[in-house]
């Protein structure tokens, strides 16, 4: 009875030791968080158990044999990881215009030993976009971890969307609207190819049964026909070799596609999305001339430089309903005047959902001007939740990467940064970086050795 | 007598007949455009922030009424304080009383007046690429489109095209390419000359050749093959045939009569840019039916060595348009300019034809020459140039006479849209500002006050006399 | 004999025009049924049809249904030669002693067409490649060859260029510290000369020094909101000396307060506008922009040929247009310019006593579409519509 009861109680010792197993426990107690979902919290504890956010709030009970990191005081605030959605500073190569598709964004970008995946990790990006060089149909965009190290810093996704550009001109449109049409093309060949193909299939059956039946037939006949001599049954031998070697195959094989048009044809079966970069209103307006009525899973990148002229079509960009991605800055309306435009704002306002905002340049120092635009915007009207999504959930999700970088929530990847202070504040520095519950980044360490 | 004191209405039917007389109307406005509520108190709102004078929105209505201003429709006079009803961005109505369907957009044009929108037969700077190219190069947003709309223009020819100002968008931008056949005709080339008459002769031996062949045919019962072109070219023949356009440029008289020549051996439609010294053969031109492009204030002065009458002339126009001519108006500058010279642009087109008029053209031969004649010299007169039902709707509003120095356009619609409002656009809107009408001033202060949602269309305008018929 | 007696009897005609609306120019007079009496050249009579007597033996011309309004005056022109010859010397910066007088072509081709617009009075001046380029004349347009005839006053004005154009030679004064400088030291030449009395030994300030004594004013190119202020600021402010502020383009109306507290005169044009400074997007008419600043004292030039000489009303046109009101526009045609080149005691108003120029037009003066009937300059008929209609 008492071994029973052993017995019993062996598994429940078992599971026990599972619930509960020597993990790393790390508890980080801090002044300010930004989870990104809801409010923000004040002085919270964000406890981490193997790599993931087991409890997060104002009260939370840390239990024993959990190490303790107490950054209180500091004035640090701790949010998402940020996401720099098209980090051409990364970017090597140049290309010209053309139906590009079979090149990747990280083809051309080397990050073995690459200075700046530390300088990015420093500045509290955990994850990168890396676009194809080149303009109209340059190729498929790629995605990096700052984090990627040995032994081959590779990709965290190689092949992710398809980057379209546009102008207003005949060339250029013809360009994507040729692309659309031999995608189409392509499309309707393997549909008739596959209906040709069932079709073969359908007949070889036929023939298979006409040819049992027959042989049954001929079974008597053959008898029959021995009589007649060998020649017969050679011939009845070549006509059976040839009808076999009629058989249309088992599986169904697609008619190869140029691997240049290859990912348009993904867009057009809408099994891959698209990113098209437009730099003025004229080029939203040609855009959807070329779309006309089709609908296509795509996102919308905004490339315009100091001056542009969006404010024309805030309603309409709104309501495509597209996530979209803009420079942070605050540009002025067109050229001739220096009347500014908080264009993020405007859009949130005519009821965009989904906001990216990226640095205007990507390089370092991009980096950090980046915060300095998105203040001037949230101080210009912009919604300061709505700007920290678009410059680190927003954009991983566009990746396919919300379970690296999301709202910091329970069961949340232990993905996140502290910063000195006020995201948006320029005087505030990136201070720890932490991923899956590790630190890959300390500033003071990093400090130290450097001997400052 | 008795008999008909019996037919006279008896008092109460009298009274009943009249009360049923001043209901009518009520009961008619019922189903014709009575402004809905709760729209027009939100309009008033806006109306409020935003200063605007329209009457009733819906921005995007297939139905746009122009109602109160003068209509100068150009080929049927003037309608004083009339109504223009456009639907899908064709005319439907043009009249005196206009009944306006329920939903449309309503411009109030009170006090000011309606015109074509004006046509620059040349231009550089709107159109981007060439030909049909041009419609794919299309900046919808671009400052000289946004200030050719602000000067009155509301279709231009350049780059190979010919094109509406669509702004905002590329439907029914392009109206057509190349509408012209360019020849060269000039006293300096003789050779070129020579190879070009014999090319027209050609095209016509063959033209003649054919009808020989088609009344044969008729005839006998052996005509034999259709004569071929073979070595005609194909643009001279379809010039003689009437169906292109020959687009010459003559200043000089010599080279004008060297046209007139051409012409009168080879009888084409045509168009003559230039015309300097168009005024000392205009007999002649308006005999071989030639239309012209003419810039009124274009100067050359007299050549004394020549025994004949030369340099320009103020009267150009108007002596022109007494033979008989047909002509379209272009200033010296065929773009916009924002350099700070103004008066010699396309920003003021009309000020160019002032000056035709001041050599003694009539102000109603000014207006076809901006409208009508260059729709012609286009090929366009089916499409533009004048409002009549069946017509484009493209128009301008204007707050005075389109030819007064002081007159600017208010509003500019094309193919049914209002694609400019000087009020709300930056670069005029600080000359003389519209006032807000009073109409609008009293619904605003009725709407404040919470008396009254309503907003009545003048009663002139609305009635059921010309009911729209239905496309 | 008898051609003597007829050219003196010709000489002496008594011209009297009766039009329908006089605008004497004068405190912004407006005469109906208007008389004018012109006499020797001058305007003997102005005043109602029915207060004025017809003289015996006069040459009566009705335009019941006219404005007549004096000539106009355009003060900055460079159309004396007939053509582009001869405007600028351009070998040293400064060039006082130049006269333009040698240069001009009594009814040039460009002043016939002028004529026919209703420009009476231009005054003549040199370019702009130097920093004092010489001086001009007061030329009345009319149709003689005699150049006497034609001077209304020489010298008119003292041209001036203070940038945007002098830097082109690239020598001492290739900036503007070096030109200013220069303009300064003969500021200060002219000013000694005049006070000493010292004429005969400087024929090289001759025609400055004049400007010290109040006979002529200075005529400065000048643009731009530093450069505007800066002439003002330098001529009339420091130098004390009559100046006309010529240009005035570009940005120059955001100095237009500072300016119009200065009350200096402004002779706008050939631009009529200004978009690219402004930075709203706005057509910015510039005499507008000087109204509305408070700028009253302003007139219209063409700077001809850049602008033809015959469109001058026409500028005026435009810049009510955009926005002037009109009785500044109207002014600006004649009256102010004539007093800012301190000749309002001959030209510019329909007064007794002052030149008859006169300007007949059968609709608003300003409007193009009307055609001018009848120009008479010094009390004689410099173009008549009738005859042949130029413009």
């Amino acid at each position: 009875m008492i071994a029973s009861l052993f017995l019993f109680a062996l598994p429940v010792f078992a599971q026990e030791t599972e619930r509960e197993p020597l993990g790393r426990l790390t508890a980080y107690r801090v002044d300010h968080v930004e989870t990104l979902d809801g409010d923000a919290l004040g002085k919270a504890v964000i406890l981490v158990r193997d790599g993931v956010i087991e409890r997060i709030g104002k009260t939370v009970i840390i239990p024993d044999g959990a190490v303790v990191k107490d950054f209180r005081g500091h004035g640090w605030t701790v949010m998402p990881p940020f996401t720099v959605s098209h980090a051409s500073a990364f970017q090597g190569a140049t290309r010209g215009r053309g139906r590009n598709g079979k090149y990747v964004g990280i083809d051309t970008v080397w990050l073995a030993d690459n200075e700046l995946l530390k300088d990015y990790l420093s500045h509290g990006v955990l994850l990168a976009g890396i676009d194809p060089p080149g303009t109209g149909v340059p190729g498929r965009t790629s995605v990096i971890r700052m984090t990627a190290h040995a032994p081959v810093p590779e990709a965290v996704v190689q092949d992710l969307h398809l980057k379209l550009t546009l102008d207003s001109n005949r060339s250029a449109k013809d360009l994507l609207r040729n692309g659309l049409k031999d995608a189409d093309a392509a499309i309707k060949k393997e549909e008739k190819a596959k209906v040709d193909w069932e079709q073969a299939r359908k007949d070889w059956a036929e023939k298979q049964k006409t040819k049992a039946e027959a042989e049954k037939k001929e079974g008597s006949e053959k008898e029959a026909s021995k009589k007649e001599g060998p020649a017969s049954a050679a011939k009845e031998n070549d006509k059976e070799q040839k009808e076999e070697e009629k058989e249309p195959p088992k599986e169904f094989t697609a008619p190869k596609i140029d691997s240049q048009l290859s990912p348009v044809v993904d867009w057009v079966r809408k099994e891959r999305v698209a990113q098209i970069w437009l730099s003025d209103a004229a080029e939203w307006v040609h855009w959807n001339d070329i779309l006309k009525d089709r609908e296509l899973p795509w996102e919308l990148v905004l490339s315009h430089t100091s001056s542009h002229n969006f404010h024309e079509v805030v309603e309409e960009l709104a309501s495509a309903g597209v996530r979209i991605d803009l420079p942070a800055r605050l540009a002025m309306q067109t050229r001739y005047t220096r009347i500014h435009i908080n264009l993020a704002a405007e859009l949130v306002d005519a009821g965009l959902e989904k906001l990216v905002l990226r640095p205007s340049s990507s390089g370092v120092s991009g980096l950090s001007s980046w915060r300095v635009g998105v203040a001037d915007l949230v101080r210009e009207g912009l919604d300061r939740a709505i700007a920290l999504k678009s410059m680190t959930i927003e954009p991983a999700a566009s990746m396919g990467q919300e379970e690296v970088v999301g709202p910091l929530v329970v069961g949340m990847a232990a993905n996140f940064i502290f910063v000195s202070g006020d995201p948006l504040d320029p005087l505030a520095e990136v201070v720890l970086v932490v991923e899956d519950g590790k630190t890959v980044y300390d500033r003071e360490l990093e400090e130290q050795e450097e001997g400052r | 007598m008795n008999h008909f004191k019996k037919l006279l209405p008896t008092p109460s039917f009298l009274w009943t007949a009249l009360f049923l007389l001043f209901l009518t109307p009520w009961l008619r406005a019922q189903d014709s455009p009575e402004p809905p509520a709760e729209d027009t108190f939100a309009a008033v709102e806006e109306i409020v922030e935003a200063e605007s004078t329209e009457v009733a929105l819906p921005k995007e209505s297939q139905y746009l009424a122009v109602v109160g201003g003068d209509i100068y429709t150009v080929t049927d006079g003037m309608i004083a304080r009339g109504a223009l009803l456009a639907k899908n961005g064709r005319i439907m109505k043009v009249g005196k009383r206009v009944r306006i369907p329920k939903g449309a957009r309503i411009i109030d044009a009170t006090g000011m007046r309606v015109y074509p929108g004006l046509i620059a037969v040349d231009s550089s700077g709107f159109l981007r690429g060439s030909g049909a190219s041009a419609r794919d190069g299309f900046d919808p947003f671009s400052l000289t489109l946004d200030l050719g709309l602000a000067g009155g223009l509301t279709t231009v020819h350049g780059s190979n095209a010919v094109a509406k100002l669509t702004r905002g968008s590329l439907d029914g931008m392009l109206l057509t390419t190349s509408p012209w056949v360019k020849l060269n005709w000039t006293s300096t080339s003789p050779a070129s000359r020579r190879s070009l008459r014999n090319s027209f002769s050609k095209a016509r031996d063959l033209i003649r050749a054919v009808r020989a062949w088609e009344r044969d045919k008729q005839i006998k019962s052996d005509a034999g093959e259709e004569p071929e072109a073979n070595g005609v070219n194909l643009d001279h023949l379809r010039l003689l045939r009437g169906e292109a356009t020959a687009r010459f440029a003559a200043n000089s008289l010599k080279d004008l009569l060297g046209i007139c020549d051409l012409l009168e051996e080879f009888p084409m439609q045509s168009v003559i840019f230039g015309g300097r010294e168009a005024w000392a053969c205009a007999g002649r031109l308006g005999r071989v039916n030639a239309r012209m492009v003419l810039t009124p204030r274009a100067k050359q002065y007299a050549d004394d060595r020549l025994n004949r009458p030369s340099g320009w002339s103020i009267e150009n126009a108007q002596k022109l348009w007494a033979a008989g001519v047909e002509f379209a108006i272009l200033p010296s500058q065929k773009s916009i300019s924002t350099g700070g010279i103004a008066g010699r642009d396309l920003l003021t087109l009309p000020m160019e034809a002032a000056f035709a008029i001041r050599g003694g053209l009539s102000q109603k031969a000014a207006l076809r020459s901006v409208t009508l004649d260059a729709a012609k010299i286009l090929g366009l007169e089916d499409r533009l140039g004048s409002l009549e039902p069946g017509k484009d709707a493209d128009l301008i509003i204007c707050d005075g006479d389109l030819f007064d120095y002081r007159t600017f356009v208010q509003w500019s619609v094309v193919e049914g849209n209002v694609v400019y409002d000087k009020q709300e656009m930056p670069y005029f809107a600080h000359i003389r500002p519209r006032p807000v009408s009073e109409k609008i001033l009293a619904a605003v202060v009725e709407a404040l006050e919470g008396e009254s949602t309503e907003v009545a269309v003048e009663e002139s305008a609305v009635s059921d006399v010309d009911a729209p018929e239905e496309e | 004999m008898f051609s003597i007696l007829l050219t003196s009897w010709l000489m002496q005609q008594v011209h009297v025009l009766d039009v329908g609306v006089a605008l004497t120019m004068e405190n912004r007079q407006v005469i109906h049924n208007a008389r004018i009496v012109m006499t020797d050249g001058r305007i003997s009579e102005i005043g109602r049809q029915a207060d004025i007597a017809l003289p015996e033996e006069c040459a009566h011309w009705k335009f019941p249904n006219s404005f007549a309004f004096p000539g106009g005056v355009d003060l900055h022109s460079h159309t004396q030669t007939g053509g582009w010859e001869d405007i600028n010397d351009s070998v040293h910066p400064n060039n006082p002693e130049l006269r333009v007088l040698d240069t001009v072509r009594p009814n040039n081709r460009l002043y016939q067409t002028a004529s026919a617009s209703g420009v009476t009075t231009v005054n003549a001046i040199p370019g702009s490649g130097s920093n004092i380029s010489g001086a001009g004349s007061l030329v009345k347009i009319k149709p003689t060859d005699s150049v006497r005839e034609s001077i209304l006053r020489d010298p008119g004005s003292v041209k001036v260029a203070q940038g945007y154009n002098p830097e082109r030679a690239n020598d001492l004064g290739g900036t503007r510290m070096g030109m200013w400088w220069m303009l300064r030291w003969w500021l200060d030449q002219a000013d000694g000369v005049a006070q000493s009395g010292s004429l005969a030994t400087r024929p090289d300030v001759s025609s400055i020094a004049g400007i010290a004594l109040g006979q002529h004013p200075y005529l400065v190119h000048t643009a731009g909101a530093r450069d505007t202020y800066g002439t003002v600021r330098m001529f009339q402010l420091e130098a004390q000396v009559p100046v006309v502020v010529s240009h005035a383009s570009f940005h120059g109306y955001m100095a237009g307060e500072a300016i119009a507290e200065t009350g200096a005169a402004l002779n706008i044009g050939p631009r009529n506008f200004d978009f690219s400074f402004n930075q709203m997007a706005r057509i910015q008419g510039l005499v507008e922009a000087f109204e509305s600043r408070g700028n009253t004292d302003i007139s219209i030039q063409t700077d001809a040929p850049v602008i033809p000489q015959e469109e001058f009303i026409y500028q005026a046109t435009l810049a009510e247009r955009l926005g002037c009101s009109t009785w500044m526009a109207l002014e600006s045609i004649n009256v102010r310019p004539a007093q800012q080149i301190l000749a309002d005691h001959r030209i510019g108003r329909l007064l007794p006593g002052l030149d008859a120029d006169i300007v007949v037009k059968a609709g608003q003066p300003l409007d193009p579409r009307t055609p001018v009937q009848i120009v008479f300059v010094d009390g004689q008929v410099a173009y008549d519509k009738n005859q042949k209609q130029l413009y």
